[in-house]
């Protein structure tokens, strides 16, 4: 668990960079600062990339973009570590370029089937209702991406945290086109070998379907940490513990 | 989150040492500003080693330990157990409640009234009987040493293994702890009270420790991904339960 690793980090949907400040401070103070590197990705339109025209880009485009931002910080043999939607984009980067990663690492990430967008992996159904869908716990049609966000997301944060996050939540826009894709391919995945974490109390994917996820996206490696979907924020020592255990082997 | 003293408690067969790794995260962490951390040890036990505990009672393990806390002068205290600890912290609160802010039960037992902590954990395996705990290997067929691999090392790595194992077999509690029956659980819930889930335990199996925390009267439950030497296989994610639970 002492050597030092590089680890490059992607946010999901409504989030930025600054997601993984908490979590990187984390890795700092356990390790001294003695762990390599760590950036902070932006998806274009999010984080330090606001303002962009983006809506043409799609998941190809964004991971080719975050391939570049990696190679120009100069990481080699990263640990990639990605959350939530970003579970879309890492399969494309490792596809792109096998050989820039050590292991992938997917918190709470979601995993489309092959022809549905990342949003229909819920369903239409009520959270329960169906067995065969995730189901949405609050009626989507009815209630404000903030109600929305609340209820599947923001469930175990504080209301400082919930705060920073409502307050960022419209400044951190991922693009229409990677949004309404669904072409998704996870056959070529296995290579590189990965990690997914489990959010125990995840309110928009429940432990069990985080474990679909973590099988389409053949993980090897399941870790489990008793938190709601935004681990990073309110249980970053916990996480940062768990990257380094992961890096290290 | 920080500023509040820690008591910790270690479990049969082991010391104060035990807390070493936890009580490093919690420093590192809150940048050392996290109050005071007493390692205690029950007599026989880590700085306890060698005294003569035959006529020691449980009752008197709980007043020599409410002792030492009030020795080093803390005050307010989280009072944190492991394992076979979770026989002392009912007695501990129930005779100093005002004491305590706190207690966190990690992976704790205790047994029934009127049962022995032997009877308790019996003599089949996991599963095989629903009214004992049970051993995860056949103790007639596996000598201690391969019990506690399974019990205490199936998440460690071959170094730490090998480093762990290297430290057990020095401390042994008082032999009145097993023979014990007069146990009570009314007077708990006074003092907030958490159990910490150990998800991976090789010795006490989930839904035991569920079982033991309503036992223990605890109102909060805090799952950790890891087996029972939580305190040393995932120090941090510990430590940053202590801090969340101690804050509340």
């Amino acid at each position: 668990m002492g050597q030092a690793v590089d680890y490059a980090f992607l946010h999901g949907a409504g989030e930025g960079g600054w997601l993984w400040d908490d979590l990187i401070a984390a890795l700092d103070l356990q390790t001294g600062g003695a762990f390599g590197r760590a950036l902070a990705l932006d998806v274009p339109g999010c984080g330090e990339k606001p303002g962009r025209d983006v809506e043409d880009l799609g998941p190809d485009e964004v991971a080719a973009e975050l391939i570049g931002d990696i190679e120009a910080a100069g990481l080699k043999d990263v640990v990639l570590v990605g959350h939530s939607m970003a579970g879309t984009i890492l399969p494309r980067m490792v596809a792109q370029r096998p050989d820039l990663f050590r292991r992938l690492v997917y918190v709470a990430c979601a995993a489309p089937a092959p022809g549905q967008t990342a949003s229909e992996i819920f369903g239409s159904s009520r959270r329960g209702d169906n067995p065969d869908e995730i189901g949405w716990p609050i009626d989507p049609r009815t209630c404000s991406v903030e109600e929305l966000f609340q209820a599947l997301f923001w469930t175990d944060t504080t209301p400082e945290q919930t705060e920073m996050f409502r307050r960022r939540l419209h400044a951190n826009r991922w693009p229409a086109r990677t949004q309404a894709a669904r072409d998704w391919t996870y056959d070529h995945l296995g290579s590189t070998p990965s990690t997914y974490v489990v959010c125990l109390q995840d309110m928009s994917a429940p432990a069990r379907w985080q474990e679909v996820f973590a099988e389409r996206l053949k993980c090897g490696r399941l870790v489990r940490i008793d938190a709601g979907h935004q681990a990073m924020v309110t249980r970053p020592h916990a996480l940062a513990e768990a990257l380094r255990i992961e890096a290290a082997l | 989150m920080s500023g509040h003293d820690y008591a910790f408690l270690h479990g049969g067969g082991q010391g104060g040492w035990v807390w070493d790794e936890t009580i490093e995260a919690l420093g590192l962490q809150t940048g050392g500003a996290f109050g005071r951390a007493l390692r205690l040890d029950v007599p026989g036990c880590g700085t306890k080693r060698g005294r003569a505990t035959e006529a020691i009672g449980v009752d008197d393990i709980a007043a020599e330990l409410i002792a030492d806390i009030e020795a080093a002068g803390l005050r307010d205290v989280v009072l944190v157990g492991h394992s076979q600890a979770g026989s002392i912290l009912p007695k501990m609160a129930g005779a100093r409640p005002d004491l305590f802010r706190r207690l966190v039960y990690v992976s704790c037992s205790s047994p029934l009234p009127g049962q022995t902590a032997i009877q308790m954990i019996g003599a089949g395996v996991h599963g095989e009987n629903p009214d004992e705990v049970g051993w995860p290997v056949d103790p007639k067929t596996h000598s201690m040493e391969e019990r506690y691999l399974v019990m205490f090392c199936n998440d460690m790595s071959r170094l730490q293994t090998a480093a762990f194992m290297a430290k057990l077999g020095h401390d042994a509690w008082p032999m009145q702890s097993y023979s014990h029956t007069d146990w009570s659980y009314d007077h708990l819930g006074a003092v907030p009270a958490s159990f910490v889930v150990c998800l991976r335990d090789g010795i006490l199996p989930v839904a035991w420790q569920e079982t033991f925390a309503e036992r223990f009267r605890c109102e909060r439950l805090v799952r950790v991904d890891a087996g029972h030497q939580v305190m040393n296989t995932r120090p941090h994610a510990l430590a940053e339960i202590l801090r969340h639970e101690a804050a509340i």
